[in-house]
């Protein structure tokens, strides 16, 4: 699984190319992790490109969310398919996260 | 606590003071009441005393007297009479008969009877008393010894006057020192009112203060409770420092309240060591909560601004919020804090830490944004205006010059056009409110237009501008004039960075269900720091070829917006002084998909 990251001002968006999965999951949080402690939160996970979720990668994006939530902030994702809303609609965690439309959303949220 | 007790001192003196004027008040009237009883029981003592004198003055000189009469020797019972009164120390003695007749007398003058008649005159019984005696003579009747006492030895009256005056004096200092120690306590018994509601729950130490008329015990009370108010301020601030919750609902809920916000928030002690610091402080603070307590600000905010800014915050004088700016951290993009701190009232510093980093990079940005498209603008202007004056200035001109200049104007305009299209794109990605008018695009005519529009700028740099284009390019579904947008901002940076004499290579062909758009060139390249970020807004790669040509750092990044939008995405490959290859990647969706 190929994860882009790129630089969006003072924020930095990474974005998973296909699916994220069982396998995927800790070079994911890897990544995310770094992220978050290079840019003290200002960080955006883009699922444009991630078709799909699974169990351990929707524990993956609770565990980077609990993470932010010890500072005070909450993991902001963007770009999301239908199939990954209703993911977390159904497992009642579309709350946990900040969505947004696009990369350019959520980074305007740190304005 | 000790200026407490200092206040309090003077206000017990007068108490005391009050109660001693009572004390002696008491003191006196009871001195007075035991003098009063001993002076009465001396004079019922000096009474009797007075009355057993007249009783045995009486027998002496009664016997004499009762001689002196039988014998009729009226000279010898005065002389008696006057010797009985010196020697007894009588006011009056005197000797009466019945008929109310003095016979003798102490005072010469009272005497009325000059012999002592034959038979005496009866005499009553209701005559005799206390002073008065009988004195017998046979045969010839009964007489009257009546005796005084001296003044001296009778009732003092100006003693009783005295006893009196005391007992007012001492009641109306008893009623006197009553109304100062009243007065006095009144402090003292709103004191005790204000424990007592401090012990039904009052909490409030507002509440309890004491008006400021109470006067000294009032005003210790109230710095007693200011100082208790400080106290307890500083016992939450230690506390919330060292990570316990209090017992009070309240206070677990401000501390959670403090923990989940995305600010920073710090509690430092006067010695500008951190006590306190929220998730969010920690992070920015580079440290866990644990590991910052008692670290000094400054070595976690290391910068010129933070050393003045602490400066300005420690000036005593200052209550006041000092606000500053300071960069932490590392990397590309170094996060940009702004502090507000100032003094609180318990002691030390609230400290709030903002992250303004991209609120920064922003306002960087639109400054050079605005100066570059400012210089952008400029230079076609003034292009089309040269170009008009010299038409006006020669209007037989040939053909072919007007011609040739009408042409720069033509170009000029379209290049204005593409600017303003950039910066209405740019404020509308901004904005959030870019959006595709989808039509079906037919992509050759597209092409071929783009062709026509590059011509010339490429013949005017004198470089081959060369389509290589799919034999049957689809018709595709999406926003003509945004894909034209894009891909005009990709040939323009073609042609712009690369030499004269270069060649401009550009291919469109579908692969598998998308269709690649790429644009080769042989210019100037760009550098492998910069390959990350030349589709970032407003970037310029640090290349003095490049800062020397004109650009606003938004082409690429509007032409990566708009393939975004469109679903697909752009790359590029490049070697420094040799090319870069832009491929533009997007899906192909026809006319069929779309309406199915």
């Amino acid at each position: 699984m190929e994860i882009r990251e790129q630089q969006h001002g003072a924020v930095k968006g990474i974005t998973p190319k296909g699916p994220l999965c069982t396998q995927d999951v800790p070079e994911f949080q890897r990544l995310v992790q770094n992220a978050i402690a290079a840019t003290m939160g200002r960080c955006v996970i883009d699922l444009s490109e991630t078709p799909y979720v699974d169990s351990q990668g929707l524990e993956s994006l609770l565990t980077l969310s609990e993470l932010l939530a010890d500072s005070g902030r909450t993991l902001k994702l963007c770009g999301l398919c239908e199939t990954v809303k209703e993911i977390l609609d159904l497992t009642d965690l579309a709350a946990t996260f900040e969505q947004y439309e696009d990369m350019n959303s959520a980074v305007r949220s740190f304005l | 606590m000790g200026r407490f007790l200092r206040k309090l001192v003077p206000g017990h003196a007068s108490l005391i003071s009050s109660a001693l004027v009572m004390s002696t008040a008491v003191l006196l009237s009871a001195l007075g009441a035991l003098w009063w009883t001993v002076q009465q029981a001396q004079v019922a003592e000096s009474h009797a005393s007075a009355a057993r004198t007249l009783q045995a003055i009486a027998q002496t000189v009664g016997a004499q007297l009762e001689r002196g009469i039988a014998d009729r020797d009226l000279a010898g019972i005065r002389m008696i009479v006057l010797e009985a009164a010196r020697g007894g120390r009588l006011s009056m003695c005197r000797v009466v008969l019945g008929d109310g007749s003095v016979l003798a007398d102490s005072d010469v003058g009272a005497i009325t009877s000059k012999t002592i008649p034959e038979k005496l005159p009866p005499v009553s019984s209701a005559a005799l008393g206390e002073h008065r005696f009988e004195l017998a003579i046979p045969g010839r009747g009964t007489a009257i010894l009546e005796m005084q006492p001296s003044a001296e030895s009778a009732e003092p009256q100006s003693l009783q006057f005295a006893f009196a005056g005391i007992a007012v004096g001492a009641l109306v200092a008893v009623g006197a020192a009553s109304v100062v120690i009243r007065r006095r306590g009144r402090p003292f018994t709103l004191v005790a009112d204000a424990l007592s509601a401090v012990a039904s729950g009052e909490r409030d130490l507002a509440a309890l203060e004491l008006a400021d008329s109470t006067g000294g015990v009032g005003t210790a009370w109230n710095e007693f409770l200011r100082e208790l108010a400080r106290h307890r301020a500083r016992e939450r601030l230690e506390s919330v420092a060292s990570g316990r919750v209090n017992d009070s609902a309240h206070d677990d809920l401000a501390l959670k309240l403090v923990d989940s916000m995305w600010h920073g928030v710090v509690f430092a002690d006067e010695e500008m060591r951190i006590r306190y610091c929220n998730g969010a402080a920690a992070i920015f603070l580079g440290g866990t909560r644990e590991s910052l307590a008692g670290t000094p600000i400054a070595e976690c905010l290391k910068s010129s601004e933070t050393g003045e800014g602490l400066l300005r915050l420690s000036d005593a004088k200052n209550r006041g919020r000092v606000v500053f700016e300071c960069g932490v951290g590392e990397g590309d993009v170094r996060t940009v804090l702004r502090v507000s701190a100032r003094s609180v009232a318990a002691g030390g510093y609230a400290i709030l830490l903002e992250d303004v980093t991209q609120q920064r990079v922003a306002d960087r940005s639109k400054n050079a944004f605005v100066e570059q498209a400012t210089h952008e603008l400029r230079t076609p202007l003034t292009n089309i205006r040269l170009y008009v004056e010299a038409l006006i200035d020669n209007p037989n001109s040939e053909v072919a010059t007007r011609s040739q200049h009408l042409n720069v104007v033509n170009q000029e305009v379209r290049r204005l056009e593409r600017i303003v299209g950039d910066m209405l794109s740019v404020s509308e990605i901004e904005a959030g409110t870019l959006k595709l008018a989808l039509h079906d695009v037919r992509l050759p005519s597209l092409f071929t237009d783009l062709e026509a529009e590059f011509a010339g700028p490429a013949r005017a740099k004198n470089i081959a501008l060369k389509f290589d284009l799919h034999p049957k390019l689809p018709t595709i579904v999406g926003d003509r004039d945004k894909l034209i947008l894009a891909i005009t901002n990709v040939i323009g940076n073609a042609i712009k960075y690369t030499p004269e004499g270069g060649t401009v290579r550009v291919s469109a062909r579908p692969v598998d269900s998308d269709l690649v758009v790429e644009v080769a060139d042989s210019g100037i390249g760009i550098r492998a720091e910069d390959i990350e970020r030349v589709f970032e807004r407003f970037y310029r790669a640090h290349d003095p070829r490049v800062e020397k040509i004109v650009g606003t750092g938004l082409g690429l990044a509007l032409a990566r917006d708009v393939l975004r939008l469109h679903g697909g995405d752009i790359s590029v490959q490049s070697t420094p002084d040799r090319g870069s290859t832009f491929a533009l990647k997007f899906p192909i969706r026809s006319p069929m998909s779309r309406a199915a």
